[in-house]
Parts: C-alpha cells; structure tokens; sequence
C-alpha cells in the first residue's frame, strides 16, 4: 500500500512540475528552451563580441552552464518549499524532507533533458565519442549531490531566516562572475586566480567541462576537491535535518 | 476500548511542544495513551488545550519532546481547521498530491481513484480538469475525507469536524465513516463539537491542563454531548 521514498519524490517532482509550467505543452518546452536562449545569448556576448580566448567557446560553454543553472535552479527552488507547503506539512502531513527533494529531482530532470540533448549534438557534429565519456558520472556525482544536500540545507535554513529566498538569487547572481562558466581561470590576473580556481562552485561545475571541452582526465586535485564539497554540503544538510527536523512542524 | 488487542498507537510519557519566536513552549506534557482497534475517540478541549498538536503527534506530524511513540501506518491526518488545495492544480492533481503526501502507493493516485472520492464526496464537477476553487469549503473537505476513507487507513484523524466548514460535512461523514472506515481502524476526531457524529464515538479524551484529565468510555448511539 505505501510507497517509497524514490518514487514518492518522483510524483512530487511531477506535480510540482505542472505546478510551475501549468497544463500546456508549451511552457514545459520554453522551461527547457531557456538555457538554450540564455546560452545563445552569452555566446554571442561573451564569444563573438568580446571574443573571449577560449577555444570551441560554444562547447565550454555549456559544458559549465547547465551544471551552473542546474546547482543554481535547484538550491532557489527548493528554499521556500516549507513555507509555501506549510498547510500540506501541518494539515495532511506532506513528509518535509519530501519537498526540497522533489524541487531538486525536477531541475535534475530538466538538466538531464539538456545535457543529454548536448552530448548528443556534441557527438553528431565534430566530436566522436572517446572512452573519456565514461568519466562523466564521476565528474557529476559530487555535482548532483551537492545539489540536493544544499537543497535540503537551504530549505531548512530558509525557515529559520525567512528573507534566505529573496536573497539567494543576490548571491547565485554574485557567486556566477567568480565561477569560471563564462570564461577562463588563466584569462584572470595572478592574484584573482586562486580564489577563482577554489570556488566551491568551481570545483563541482569544472569537471564536465574539462571531460568535454578539454577532452582529457580532470586532475585529482579537481576531482578530490569536488567530493569534498559535495561531502561537507552532505554533512551540513544532514546535520541540519537531524537538529531541526524535530522542530520544523513547530517553527512553521 | 479493546484491551487484548495491540494497540495501534502507543504514546508514553510524551511531551509536545510548539515554538513562538525562537522560544519553545510546552504544549502537552507527560501523555501516557494507547489507542485501539475500532476505537472512535472524540477529543474534547478548550481552544489552544492541545487537541490539534496531539492529533498531530499521532499522525507523526508533530514531534515529541520526550517519550516514545510508536504507531502502526497508515495514519492519515485531516486537520487544522483548513483543507489544502493548490488552486494552480486540478482537482485530480491536488488528490495526487494528497496521496503522494500519505506515502500511498501510486495506485491510489490513478484517474479511477480520484473518480471514485468524486462520486463518494457526492461533488459534480463540470470538468475533469476543473480547478479547486469551483469546489466549495464544504466539497473541498468532503473530498479530502474522501480520499482519505478509500485509502483505507489504520488511523484517521479529523480536527474540527463541524466548526470548519458548514454543517453539510457533518451528517456526510457521519454516513460515510460507517460504511468507508475499515472496521479494525482507529477514528480520532477533535472538536468542542461532534453532534453528527456523536452516535458513532466509543472514548473521550478530555484535555486540559496541558494533559488528559479524563479518560472515559462512551456508549455508541447517544446523540448528543453533554
């Protein structure tokens, strides 16, 4: 008779969905269409204007965007979750936990939906598949989890500190011109270098960009540095669920 | 009450507590309550005595502060004084939502499912697609309530079932619990309230004080509270 906890967030997600984009096929599609304007966009900005030197721009590009909009997306969406839900939480008993996870599993849905239409575009146009593809999971994992876990952290703090959904936008937009999406770390003077490369965000959205617009091994250094990050957001979300979970019901 | 049977819930030395500000203040304390099989328990309390925040408990809503508790699921939880119904969804999606929330199996989510709370609500909707608001308070509860009775729960808990909305909801579920409930599930119903369904209870809680102060049998088929 119940349900688990998987296909329970996937039914959210799905309902969330049409509680965004409505019952039209259209806006769905336009959800998805908006990285691709917001890509072109940038491109033609940053890569044919500005003319930044980077090779295969368009390609380094994406490969660092998507990541970019998905952890961005993601974290936005799912901080006012609980206050919007509060009478579902209170009145029927919606699980909390239940929804900064669906709004996290419906921005991985959309950024798995693009990704997938990119690598298919990369491998028709000029790039044949390597062995180097199958390092992608790797590279994403650390991506996707942070993601979620900060989902969640962000849900839980935004009940504690009300005004967190109005400001997160404030700093994803500021945390976007010091995360190498646009552009290159070596483009940066010396001194900007090192808190540019150390980001956090860097650290998680940089190895599909150096799996597919670098063609080779992302360094350990990278790698390492991106499980870390996922691990502490892991460890501050679960932390997080454990001191307030007990209280939430009572501080909505 | 049945007393060889095992209890469906079991809350012991429980204590509930709420939070105002960054302060918490204590709701109810020490409840030591086991509740059973068949067992229809009317909770009777003055305003703000903690009858809602011990449903919740119940229902695994509200956490307890001390104590333990154990329940065997489902549990479903109508309370509040409000239904909840996204006016951006359909009816049959906001029913979708409800069951997802109650952790039931998608098969309680189906089209057919949502036909059938319609036709026990006893609610014409002028389309399939038709959004809450075309649903009145009366309807938008009755269809909730619904819902909840063909999911067959072990425990269904009910808050203010004749203050909230008009007096339609009242005779409705009294009809309904009796041929919907399953037999070996445990009603809990909150309220000052519950002439409709009066005929129905077996136990009353009295609440006050911060703890039960009375626990008492009631006979089945009285029509009226004193």
């Amino acid at each position: 008779m119940n349900t688990g906890l998987g296909w329970q967030i996937i039914r959210v997600a799905y309902l969330q969905a049409r509680r965004r984009y409505g019952y039209s096929s259209f806006l769905p599609l336009v959800a998805l269409l908006r990285p691709l304007v917001d890509l072109t966009l940038v491109y033609w900005i940053f890569g044919r204007l500005l003319r930044i030197p980077v090779s295969e721009y368009l390609v380094y590009l994406v490969c660092g965007l998507l990541p970019w909009i998905f952890l961005s997306r993601s974290i936005t969406a799912a901080t006012s979750t609980y206050i919007i839900d509060r009478r579902s939480i209170l009145n029927i008993g919606t699980p909390p936990l239940l929804l900064p996870l669906a709004a996290a599993t419906l921005e991985l849905g959309k950024f798995l939906i693009g990704f997938s239409v990119m690598l298919l575009v990369l491998l028709i146009t000029s790039r044949p598949p390597t062995a180097l593809y199958w390092l992608l999971p790797v590279a994403l994992i650390p991506l996707i989890v942070s993601a979620y876990a900060l989902s969640v952290a962000a849900s839980y703090f935004a009940v504690l500190r009300r005004g967190l959904s109005h400001l997160l936008p404030f700093f994803f937009f500021a945390c976007f011109w010091f995360t190498p999406v646009m552009y290159h770390w070596s483009l940066l003077p010396g001194w900007a270098q090192p808190i540019v490369r150390y980001n956090p965000l860097t650290l998680l959205v940089s190895g599909p960009q150096v799996i597919l617009h670098g063609r080779s091994i992302p360094s350990l250094e990278l790698l390492v540095g991106s499980y870390v990050v996922a691990l502490i957001a892991l460890v501050t979300a679960l932390a997080l669920h454990r001191k307030l979970q007990h209280e939430l019901p009572a501080r909505l | 009450m049945s007393a060889s049977a095992a209890p469906l819930t079991e809350l012991n030395g429980v204590d509930i507590r709420t939070w105002t500000g960054r302060e918490p203040v204590p709701v109810l304390h020490d409840i030591a309550l086991k509740i059973y099989p068949a067992e229809r328990i009317h909770l009777i309390g003055a305003r703000g005595s903690g009858k809602t925040q011990l449903l919740r408990a119940i229902a695994g809503i509200m956490p307890t502060s001390r104590g333990t508790r154990t329940t065997r699921k489902p549990v479903l939880a109508l309370l509040g004084g409000g239904v909840t119904y996204d006016s951006t969804l359909s009816i049959e999606d906001n029913i979708r939502w409800h069951v997802a929330s109650w952790g039931l199996s998608s098969a309680f989510g189906t089209a057919e499912f949502a036909k059938q709370a319609v036709e026990i609500a006893e609610i014409r909707l002028p389309a399939a697609t038709a959004r809450p608001e075309v649903l009145t308070p009366d309807e938008q509860i009755r269809l909730l309530a619904a819902s909840a009775l063909l999911a067959r729960p072990q425990i269904l808990a009910i808050d203010e079932v004749d203050e909230r909305v008009d007096a339609q909801f009242g005779p409705w579920i009294a009809q309904r619990l009796p041929q919907l409930l399953r037999l070996d599930a445990a009603l809990l119903v909150a309220g000052q309230w519950v002439t409709s369904i009066a005929p129905l209870i077996t136990r009353r809680l009295h609440l006050a004080n911060g703890r039960i102060e009375i626990d008492e049998a009631a006979t089945p088929s009285v029509k009226t509270l004193s």
